[in-house]
């Protein structure tokens, strides 16, 4: 017991970087989740939830920008962070054109109340070129500012 | 002499100089006592009086989380050490004993305020709290979910809300404690541990958007949100704190020192004005713990969050049938998206699409095993939502006119009286009935999910009128899940109860 106490303190510890699951051998691990990932992923976290247990690290709020991620850290990188993060949801807000994640995603991307329609209806119009089944997060997030580069109202927003 | 007298003299007023700002600041012993004794210490060392061993001690299972050799079990050698700690000048940045306790010591400068403490630096602890940014708490309850047990009771977590009421609430960071399980323990070894303290309790902080995506959209939980009315300053005290939790644990007991009741001790810890957990001697049970904080003033306005299960059932009611059949048409055969929708008109067809992927989802995570299928057909269904910009036009789930805390209290006592007659003859006799937790599905439905129930702790005992007394029940768990089938969804219904029952007459 005192061994699995002491392996998740040093776990915890070691990775402030961010949420469980974000770690890849690239550092940042951002940008690899897929749309509708497999339901076997989701049981282990559904057990785990149910069971109000974190059977993870202890996360505490250090996100992106800090440990292995300083190469950009602005509202660039959180975006991607977040649609890592938000997928499913991202893509269901996009096919309707507004939503909860949607604006979220909006916002830690620093787009202004007056360009947030014309943000939701490039994401509704390149939905397709945004949400595929074989693509990841990185590519959606790819063309997703491919969709914001075409209108002039939202190209600012790309650094 | 002289020579000897002056170096003398002189090194009688240098060597104290550098003793003078530690000697001169460490208040006296009677000073330090005196603070030691005070309710708010022990708050912000989670002390409390052992309800079975009667020991006064720290919560915290952590050596990190004390200064003191003894600090676990002694409040004045704790804030001896800490004071001590505060005073040290010259630290290297994010070293200091503020940085690694900053609530203790905010409170702290306000016991001793002729006590000149020098401020170190603590950068990383800065960086952290400007990022979290909170200026109001909000405590989140995810409901309970028929055909979930372990969820039944329901989760409290408190969400760190910024100042500007516009900004996306996914996107403020929330605290949530849960125990840190082994994942590869079962589902028995799991309860075992959960109950008897086998697992480190710890506090997390992650974005609320974590918590929606697991409650709202993976487990069907609607979500009641309560805005409490901190004030700035204790809201800053309670990010301080929850900061002096890092990388400690407090050991996890499901009846008592639950998620629900170490948030409840996170706030007691926060302000002079809040002490609930005096409330919670052998048991925590999340609604309860909403109670106290209503009874108490401190919930300014709720908030409701319909989970997508909800959503799905409130709009299938807006729906027609012959919108409801393309629906599930869509999702259960494989036939051409633009085919199935060819009948209905533009906003019939946005809401059979709406619909569907829903019900795709709901499949999805109960089926709970891969479906390649599933999901390009999923994403599919979405693309053809995307070419048709317009507004589906349902309404949303309203919020219950009883909220979950509103419903009936947790325990019972009940008294019975009545009369048996059988083969021996007619007797009178008395019932003593009682119920720990929770809810029976005769019991006033209000602010429960309909057919739900589970029972802890139930206790029958009869006394006849000739002296006789017997035990008839004793429960340990019973619980019944009457899951209701929907156009979209078919639970099973189930029942499990553990515990011993005489049978009449016997």
């Amino acid at each position: 017991m005192k061994k699995l106490i002491a392996g998740a303190i040093l776990l915890t510890s070691s990775s402030m970087a961010f949420a469980a699951g974000n770690h890849g051998p690239a550092g940042c691990g951002l940008g690899s989740e897929v749309l509708f990932p497999d339901a076997s992923k989701w049981h282990e976290h559904v057990l785990a939830a149910t069971t109000n247990g974190t059977s993870g690290n202890q996360t505490f709020g250090m996100t992106s920008g800090t440990l292995g991620c300083e190469d950009a850290n602005g509202p660039l990188t959180d975006g991607l962070t977040f649609i890592d993060n938000n997928m499913d949801q991202l893509a269901v807000d996009a096919a309707k054109g507004q939503g909860e994640s949607l604006a979220a995603l909006a916002e830690v991307m620093g787009i202004q109340a007056q360009d947030t329609v014309a943000f939701n209806s490039a994401v509704q119009s390149n939905f397709d070129s945004i949400f595929t089944t074989e693509g990841t997060s990185g590519s959606a997030f790819e063309a997703m500012k491919a969709a914001m580069a075409k209108d002039a109202s939202l190209q600012k927003y790309l650094g | 002499m002289r020579r000897s007298g002056f170096f003398s003299l002189l090194a009688f007023v240098i060597l104290p100089l550098s003793f003078q700002v530690k000697a001169a600041d460490m208040p006296d012993n009677k000073t330090l006592d005196a603070i030691a004794e005070k309710k708010q210490w022990a708050h912000l060392l989670h002390y409390r009086r052992h309800p079975y061993t009667f020991r006064h001690l720290s919560q915290n299972d952590t050596d990190a989380f004390f200064l003191a050799k003894n600090g676990k079990k002694t409040l004045k050698a704790e804030l001896k050490a800490d004071v001590a700690a505060f005073l040290k000048d010259n630290m290297p940045d994010n070293m200091s004993a503020q940085c690694r306790f900053p609530a203790r010591y905010a409170w702290v400068k306000q016991q001793l305020p002729d006590v000149e403490f020098k401020e170190q630096s603590c950068s990383e602890f800065e960086l952290w709290m400007n990022k979290i940014d909170a200026h109001k708490l909000t405590l989140i309850f995810p409901a309970s979910h028929i055909n979930s047990p372990s969820s039944m009771y329901g989760h409290t977590l408190i969400r760190m809300d910024r100042e500007d009421e516009s900004r996306s609430k996914l996107l403020s960071y929330s605290v949530n404690f849960a125990a840190n399980a082994d994942p590869t323990d079962n589902e028995l070894v799991f309860s075992y541990k959960g109950l008897t303290g086998g697992y480190p309790g710890v506090v997390s902080v992650m974005p609320y958007y974590e918590k929606t995506n697991e409650y709202q959209h993976m487990e069907y939980r609607d979500i009641w949100e309560y805005r409490l009315n901190l004030t700035k300053s204790e809201v800053d005290q309670f990010v301080r704190h929850v900061w002096e939790t890092k990388d400690t644990y407090f050991d996890y007991y499901f009846f008592d020192e639950n998620c629900s009741y170490r948030l409840l001790a996170l706030l007691d810890a926060s302000s002079e004005r809040i002490d609930l957990t005096q409330y919670f001697t052998f048991t925590a049970i999340p609604v309860d713990t909403i109670r106290v904080l209503q009874e108490a003033n401190l919930v300014q306005e709720t908030h409701y969050r319909a989970s997508a299960a909800s959503g799905l059932e409130y709009k299938s009611k807006q729906t027609g049938d012959r919108v409801l059949k393309v629906a599930r048409d869509l999702v259960d055969t494989d036939t051409d998206v633009e085919l199935l929708l060819a009948g209905l008109n533009q906003q019939e067809q946005v809401r059979a699409l709406e619909l569907a992927h829903a019900y795709a989802r709901y499949l999805a995570i109960k089926k709970k095993k891969d479906n390649p299928e599933l999901r390009k057909r999923t994403i599919k269904l979405l693309s053809a939502r995307a070419k048709r910009p317009v507004n589906a036009g349902y309404a949303e789930p309203p919020a219950p006119a009883i909220r979950d805390d509103e419903g009936h209290l947790s325990s019972r006592l009940a008294l019975w009286g009545g009369n048996t007659s059988g083969d021996q003859g007619d007797a009178e006799f008395i019932d003593l009935r009682l119920r720990l937790a929770y809810h029976n599905i005769m019991d006033l439905p209000d602010g429960y999910v309909p057919g739900s129930q589970i029972q802890m702790g139930l206790l029958n005992v009869r006394a006849q009128d000739d002296g006789d007394i017997k035990l008839n029940q004793l429960i340990l768990i019973d619980v019944l899940s009457l899951s209701h089938q929907t156009y979209f969804q078919s639970p099973v219904a189930w029942a499990v109860t553990t515990g011993f029952e005489r049978p009449n007459g016997g």
